[in-house]
C-alpha cells in the first residue's frame, strides 16, 4: 500500500467522520460527485476511476424500491445533504405504519436487508 | 482516546461497511434517529401532482421542518409519499422566495413597492382598460394549484362582477380534452369511479400515462395489486417502454399521435369475437357521431370499425397486430377493467376523440358501474379538478362545471351571486358568450399600441405560461407588452415578463381546499405564516374586488383572517353547486376541518359519507332525489348516466385522422414531451429542492440506439433538437426503450436553450383547445461531443430584470 | 491508532475454519456476518498503515478468502489533531503523483 493511498483517503474520511462521529445525522458524500449519477461509480462493472462497491446498487436494482422510484437520493440525499445511513424518519415518510409498530430499540435494518428491503430470515414481523 | 469513543468509531465503521455490503447491521451505534424535534403535525395535502396525497407537515416554531404521509389516507394508502412529496416542504423557506410586491419601472427594472402602490396601479390599469377597450380586455389566468376558494373568488369576480368570461387556467393545457371527453361520452365531467377501483380490478389498461414517474403513488398501488394478485393483467400502451411497463403483461408501443387506431382496432376485435356486453350496450349505450345529437344504429358502428383490422393498426401505429388482439381479449374478458390515462391522450390534436374511444371500449364491455371498472382520467395538478373544473373557472364554464352558454344555469348563477345588483358591467348579467381559451388568450394579449391584440391586461396566478405554452416564443412579446400581473412564490419566466409581481403565500402558509383526480376534496390547514409581505391569493382577490367596487359581490372581501375568508368562500361555492351532481353541500368547512380523509362528491348532506361510484343506484346519492338536480331517472334503473335525458353513454364513431404535425424529410423525428419522477412542471419548486434537483438537474433528449447509430451520436453528445418553431441544445441519452423515430425531452428545464416548449407544436384540439404537446416534428444535428452541462438552472431575481431569457 | 472496516468475502462452507484464522489475529474483530451471502464485516485496529498492509496481505494469501476490501478508515487521534491544526496534509504530495485507481 502506498503512502499516497492514505493521504488521499484521509481527505475523504476526515470530512465524513469529523461530521459523522460527532453528529451522525449530517455528512457529505466522501468524494466529490461532480454531477455524476450514483450509478456511474456504484453500478456493477463501473469503469469509473472512483469505482465503488456495487453491492448496494445491485441489490437495489432488483428491489421494489427501484420499481417505485425510490432511488439513492430518496434515502441518502444529494451531495450537500448526503448521509451514509438513512434515518428512521426517512423510512417513516412512507412506512410510518411499520415504524409505529416497531419496538423502540429496533431499527428498520434490524430485520430488513438494507438494499433489497426483504425481511431477513428468522425474524418474526412486528408489523400488523 | 477513550474506550467508548473508540468503540463508537469502530461500530460506526462496521455499520457503514455492512450497509454497503448489503449485510443487516446489528450495531446500535448508528441507531436510526429522528432528525429534528417536531412540535406539531398539521394536516394537509401534497402540493404537487393530482393524486392528492394526504400528508402531515411537521412544524417547529414558525417553520416547516418535515413531512409525513397520512396513514389513514384513501389516496396514498398506508401513507406512502414519493420523493417530491416528502421533500416539498423544503421550498417554503428557500432564500429565493418573493416577499415584497415588485413594480417594473420605465427602465424595465422590477422595483420593490408597497402593497398599496401595487394594488393602486392594478386598479388604475384595470379601470382604464375596462373603459377604453371593454370588460373583456382584462383577463384572469389561473391554475390547478390555486385553492378552490381562490379560484372560485376570482371566477366570481370576473364573471359575476365584471361581466366577462375572460377566465381560463392552466388545466386547459392538461385536462380540457378529458373534460370534453367525459361531457360528450357520459354527459358529466370527471370519473365515475375512484382509486379504490385499482385494487378491485382484474385488468388495468394504462394508456398515455407514464404512471411510474408522473403518479408514483398510484403506480405503487397498481404494482402492489399486481404483486398480490398475479392473475391481474396490466396493459401499457405508450411510445416509450418506461418503468411503468415493468409491471405490465403487455406493452403496446404506438407512434405518438396514432393510438386512436389501436382503440378502434381493439373495439373491432372485441365485437368480432363476441366479447362485448350486449345487454349493457342495449340498455346503456347509444351509437352516435359528430356532436352526439344524431343516434345511429349498432350496425353503423360495426361497419365503421371494419377498417381497423389488426394489420391496419400495426401499419399505422407500430403496435404488433398480435398485441392488439391480446389486449382486446384482456380488456374484454376480465370481470372488471380499469383504464387510466393522462397527458398522453389529453395533450393531443385529437385528444377529445382519443378520450371518446376509451369510453367506447368501456361502454361496449360494460365496464363502468361495477367495482374495479372505470374509465379514469388522471390529473396532473393537485386542484385542477376541484378548483378549476368543478368551480367552472374556465372560459366556457360556470360553477358546477356547466357551460356558461346554458341559459337556465346561467340565470340561476346570476341570481345566486346577485349579479343584477352588484355587477359593475352595465349589462348586469353574466356574458353568455364563452371567453378565450388559454392559447387564444395569449395570442390576443398585447400592448396598447398593438391594435390587433384585444386583451390588454392579465393577472396570472401560480402558473408559468411563459414557459408552458406551446411554441412559447409566439407569446412572450405579448406578455411583455401587455399589463401583466404575476402572483407567485418564486421568480419564474412569466414573472420575468411581468409588469407587477405579487409575492404569494405557499399552500401550508394559507390553507384551503384541493380536490384531486378522484373527486375528493381535502382541506389543508394553515401551518405557518407566510414570509415577509407574501399574501394568500384570496386576500389579493379581495383587495382587487374592493378597489373595483365589488365588495358586496365578494362577501368575504372585508375579512381579515384568511381562514375566515376561505370558509366564507367555500360556503358560497357549495351553496352555489348544491343542486348539481357535483354537490359538496355535505362537505361543510367544519367537516373538512375534522376530516383526515376528505370527501368525494356527490355529497348532498353531512350524513352522506361521500360517493365512491357515480351513476349506480345504491352508491350515488343523485339517484335518491334526481329531481332536485334536474334529472329524471327511471325507478327501475340500476345504472343510469343521468346527465342525459336518455340516460345512455355515447358510443362515438371516431376516425383516426392525422391532425398532429407530420414528419418530413427535413424534420424526420417525432418529439414527445413529459415528466420525470423527481421534477414537476417548470421546476420552480422541485429545482429548488436539493435532492430532486440533483437527481434531474437538466433536460436531455432520449434517442433510440438505432437512430443514434445512424446519426453517429454517442451517449452524452450535445445535439441540437430543432423544429420549424425553435430549438434546444441538449445532451443525448441513448435508450432502447423507445420506438425508432421517436425522441423524448422532459419539460422541466428553465434554461432558455433547454426549454422544450420553444420546439413544441401549437396545434390545438379543435374541441377542447388543448395543445398537442405530445407530437412535434423535429430534426437532430450533432453539436459536439460530451460536454459539462450546467444544471439546475433557475431564473434569478436579477434575471427578472432582463428582457431576454438566458 | 488506525481503525479500518473491511468486507471479507469467503467460501461459505469454510466459515468455521476461517473464523479460527481470524481469531488468531489480535488486531481483527468480526462485527457483522451474513453467512448465506458469504460475507463478513471486519474492523481492524492497527498502529500504522504498515501493520494494516501486512494484515491485508495475510488475508489475500488465504485460500478461504475470495476477496478482502477496505471500506473505510478512521485515523483515530490524527483526526482530532488535524481538526485542531496540529497536523497539516501535504497536498503537493498528492497533486504531483499520478492518480491511482481505488479498489
Amino acid at each position: 500500500m502506498k503512502h499516497i493511498f492514505l493521504s488521499a483517503t484521509i481527505l475523504f474520511l476526515v470530512t465524513i467522520f469529523a461530521a459523522s462521529v460527532t453528529a451522525i445525522e449530517k455528512s457529505e458524500h466522501p468524494v466529490p460527485i461532480n454531477d455524476k449519477s450514483c450509478a456511474t461509480c456504484h453500478e456493477k462493472g463501473s469503469t469509473d476511476e472512483m469505482k465503488a462497491s456495487s453491492d448496494a446498487h445491485t441489490q437495489w436494482d432488483t428491489s421494489l424500491h427501484k420499481l417505485n422510484g425510490v432511488s439513492c437520493i430518496t434515502c441518502h440525499g444529494e451531495e450537500s445533504t448526503f448521509k451514509p445511513q438513512s434515518t428512521i424518519s426517512t423510512c417513516a415518510s412512507c412506512h410510518s405504519i411499520e415504524v409505529d409498530s416497531m419496538k423502540s430499540a429496533d431499527t428498520c435494518v434490524s430485520c430488513h436487508q438494507v438494499h433489497t428491503f426483504r425481511p431477513l430470515k428468522g425474524f418474526k414481523s412486528p408489523h400488523s | 482516546m477513550e474506550m467508548s469513543r473508540r468503540n463508537f468509531i469502530k461500530s460506526t465503521l462496521a455499520a457503514s461497511a455492512a450497509v454497503a455490503a448489503g449485510i443487516s447491521t446489528t450495531s446500535n451505534a448508528v441507531a436510526q434517529s429522528q432528525e429534528v424535534v417536531i412540535e406539531r403535525w398539521v394536516k394537509g395535502v401534497c402540493r404537487l401532482c393530482g393524486t392528492g396525497c394526504s400528508v402531515y407537515v411537521g412544524v417547529k416554531g414558525d417553520r416547516l421542518v418535515a413531512m409525513k404521509g397520512n396513514v389513514e389516507s384513501m389516496t396514498n394508502t398506508r401513507g406512502y409519499l414519493c420523493v417530491k412529496g416528502m421533500n416539498i416542504w423544503k421550498v417554503a423557506h428557500h432564500p429565493d422566495r418573493l416577499t415584497k410586491p415588485l413594480i417594473r419601472d420605465g427602465k424595465g427594472v422590477l422595483r420593490p413597492a408597497s402593497w398599496d402602490q401595487a394594488l393602486t396601479l392594478i386598479e388604475k390599469k384595470f379601470k382604464q382598460f375596462h373603459k377604453k377597450y371593454g370588460y373583456d380586455s382584462v383577463a384572469y389566468y389561473g391554475s390547478g394549484q390555486c385553492t378552490t376558494e381562490e379560484s372560485y373568488t376570482f371566477n366570481k369576480l370576473w364573471k359575476g362582477g365584471f361581466g366577462s368570461n375572460m377566465v381560463d387556467g392552466n388545466p386547459r393545457l392538461c385536462m380540457a380534452s378529458a373534460v370534453a371527453g367525459y361531457m360528450s361520452s357520459l354527459g358529466s365531467d370527471e370519473p365515475a369511479g375512484a382509486y379504490a377501483d385499482i385494487e378491485k380490478s382484474e385488468t388495468i389498461f394504462l394508456v398515455g400515462s407514464n404512471l411510474s414517474e408522473a403518479h408514483p403513488i398510484l403506480f405503487r398501488r397498481v404494482a402492489r395489486h399486481k404483486k398480490d394478485n398475479p392473475n391481474v393483467k396490466i396493459i401499457v400502451c405508450e411510445p416509450r417502454k418506461t418503468l411503468t411497463s415493468a409491471v405490465a403483461d403487455l406493452w403496446m408501443p404506438s407512434l405518438p399521435g396514432t393510438d386512436l387506431a389501436i382503440f378502434n382496432g381493439m373495439a373491432r376485435e372485441i365485437i368480432k369475437n363476441n366479447w362485448h356486453d350486449k345487454e349493457y350496450v342495449k340498455t346503456l349505450g347509444r351509437v352516435t357521431i359528430g356532436d352526439g345529437s344524431k343516434e345511429l344504429a349498432w350496425a353503423d358502428y360495426v361497419k365503421h370499425l371494419e377498417k381497423y383490422t389488426p394489420q391496419y393498426v400495426e401499419k399505422k401505429t407500430g403496435c404488433p397486430a398480435a398485441d392488439v388482439k391480446a389486449a382486446a381479449k384482456m380488456f374484454a374478458k376480465s370481470k372488471a377493467t380499469l383504464s387510466m390515462w393522462c397527458m398522453g391522450l389529453n395533450q393531443r390534436a385529437n385528444g377529445v376523440w382519443a378520450n371518446n374511444l376509451i369510453h367506447n371500449l368501456h361502454i361496449i364491455t360494460g365496464n363502468y358501474g361495477k367495482p374495479g371498472a372505470d374509465a379514469f382520467s388522471l390529473t396532473g395538478q393537485p386542484n385542477a379538478c376541484g378548483g378549476v373544473r368543478e368551480t367552472g373557472s374556465l372560459a366556457h364554464l360556470l360553477p358546477g362545471a356547466k357551460p356558461v352558454a346554458n341559459k337556465k344555469w346561467r340565470t340561476f348563477v346570476e341570481g345566486y351571486w346577485g349579479v343584477a345588483k352588484h355587477s359593475i358591467n352595465p349589462s348586469k348579467a353574466i356574458n353568455p358568450k364563452p371567453g378565450m381559451h388559454a392559447v387564444k388568450l395569449f395570442s390576443s394579449l398585447g400592448g396598447e399600441k398593438d391594435k390587433t391584440k384585444p386583451v390588454k391586461a392579465v393577472i396570472m396566478s401560480t402558473t408559468n405560461p411563459a414557459q408552458t405554452l406551446p411554441n412559447v416564443n409566439k407569446f412572450i412579446g405579448g406578455m411583455q407588452d401587455a399589463f401583466t400581473v404575476v402572483i407567485d412564490i418564486f421568480p419564474t419566466r412569466t414573472a420575468q415578463c411581468a409588469s407587477v409581481v405579487l409575492p404569494a403565500a405557499f399552500i401550508y402558509e394559507k390553507g384551503g381546499v384541493f380536490g384531486c383526480s378522484e373527486r375528493r376534496s381535502f382541506l389543508t390547514d394553515k401551518a405557518v405564516n407566510a414570509p415577509g409581505e407574501a399574501k394568500a391569493d384570496i386576500w389579493i382577490a379581495a383587495q382587487i374586488a374592493k378597489r373595483m367596487g365589488l365588495t358586496k359581490l365578494i362577501g368575504w372581501a372585508n375579512e381579515t383572517s384568511i381562514d375566515r375568508m376561505n370558509e366564507l368562500a367555500w360556503n358560497d361555492y357549495i351553496g352555489c353547486t348544491a343542486n348539481t351532481e357535483k354537490t359538496l353541500k355535505g362537505a361543510t368547512y367544519k367537516r373538512l376541518k375534522k376530516s383526515t380523509v376528505g370527501v368525494q362528491w356527490p355529497c348532498p348532506d353531512e350524513k352522506n359519507p361521500g360517493t365512491y361510484k357515480r351513476y349506480v343506484r345504491g352508491m350515488d346519492p343523485i339517484f335518491d332525489n334526481p329531481k332536485r338536480y334536474g334529472y329524471t331517472i327511471p325507478a327501475d334503473a340500476k345504472e343510469f348516466f343521468y346527465a342525459r335525458p336518455h340516460g345512455k353513454a355515447n358510443i362515438f364513431l371516431r376516425d383516426d385522422p392525422d391532425n398532429s404535425e407530420q414528419t418530413s424529410p427535413a424534420y424526420p423525428f417525432i418529439m414527445t414531451t413529459g415528466r420525470v419522477l423527481e421534477q414537476w412542471h417548470t421546476g420552480s419548486m422541485t429545482m429548488r429542492i436539493p435532492e430532486t434537483a440533483a437527481a434531474h438537474p437538466h433536460s436531455f433528449v432520449e434517442i433510440n440506439e438505432k437512430d443514434a447509430n445512424r446519426l453517429k451520436i454517442k451517449n452524452g453528445d450535445i445535439v441540437k433538437v430543432e423544429s420549424v418553431r425553435g430549438y434546444n441544445i441538449l445532451p443525448v441519452k441513448i435508450v432502447n426503450n423507445t420506438l425508432e423515430g421517436v425522441i423524448f425531452v422532459p419539460m422541466h428545464d428553465q434554461k432558455a436553450d433547454r426549454m422544450v416548449n420553444f420546439i413544441c407544436s401549437d396545434i390545438v384540439d379543435p374541441k377542447s383547445a388543448e395543445p398537442d404537446y405530445k407530437v412535434s416534428a423535429v430534426k437532430i444535428t450533432k453539436v459536439s461531443g460530451p460536454k459539462k452541462i450546467d444544471g439546475r438552472y433557475l431564473v434569478s431575481r436579477q434575471e427578472m430584470n432582463k428582457k431576454t431569457f438566458s | 491508532m488506525i481503525f479500518t472496516s473491511a468486507v471479507l468475502e469467503f467460501h461459505k462452507d469454510s466459515y468455521k475454519e476461517l473464523l479460527s484464522f481470524i481469531e488468531s489475529q489480535s488486531q481483527v474483530e468480526v462485527y457483522d456476518k451474513d453467512i448465506d451471502a458469504g460475507k463478513l464485516v471486519l474492523v481492524i485496529s492497527t498502529e500504522d498503515d504498515a501493520e494494516l498492509e501486512v494484515i491485508q496481505k495475510t488475508f489475500h494469501a488465504n485460500k478461504l478468502v475470495i476477496d478482502f476490501t477496505y471500506h473505510a478508515i478512521h485515523f483515530g487521534e490524527s483526526v482530532d489533531k488535524l481538526i485542531d491544526g496540529e497536523i497539516k496534509i501535504d497536498f503537493e504530495d498528492i497533486n504531483n503523483k499520478k492518480k491511482n485507481k481505488l479498489q
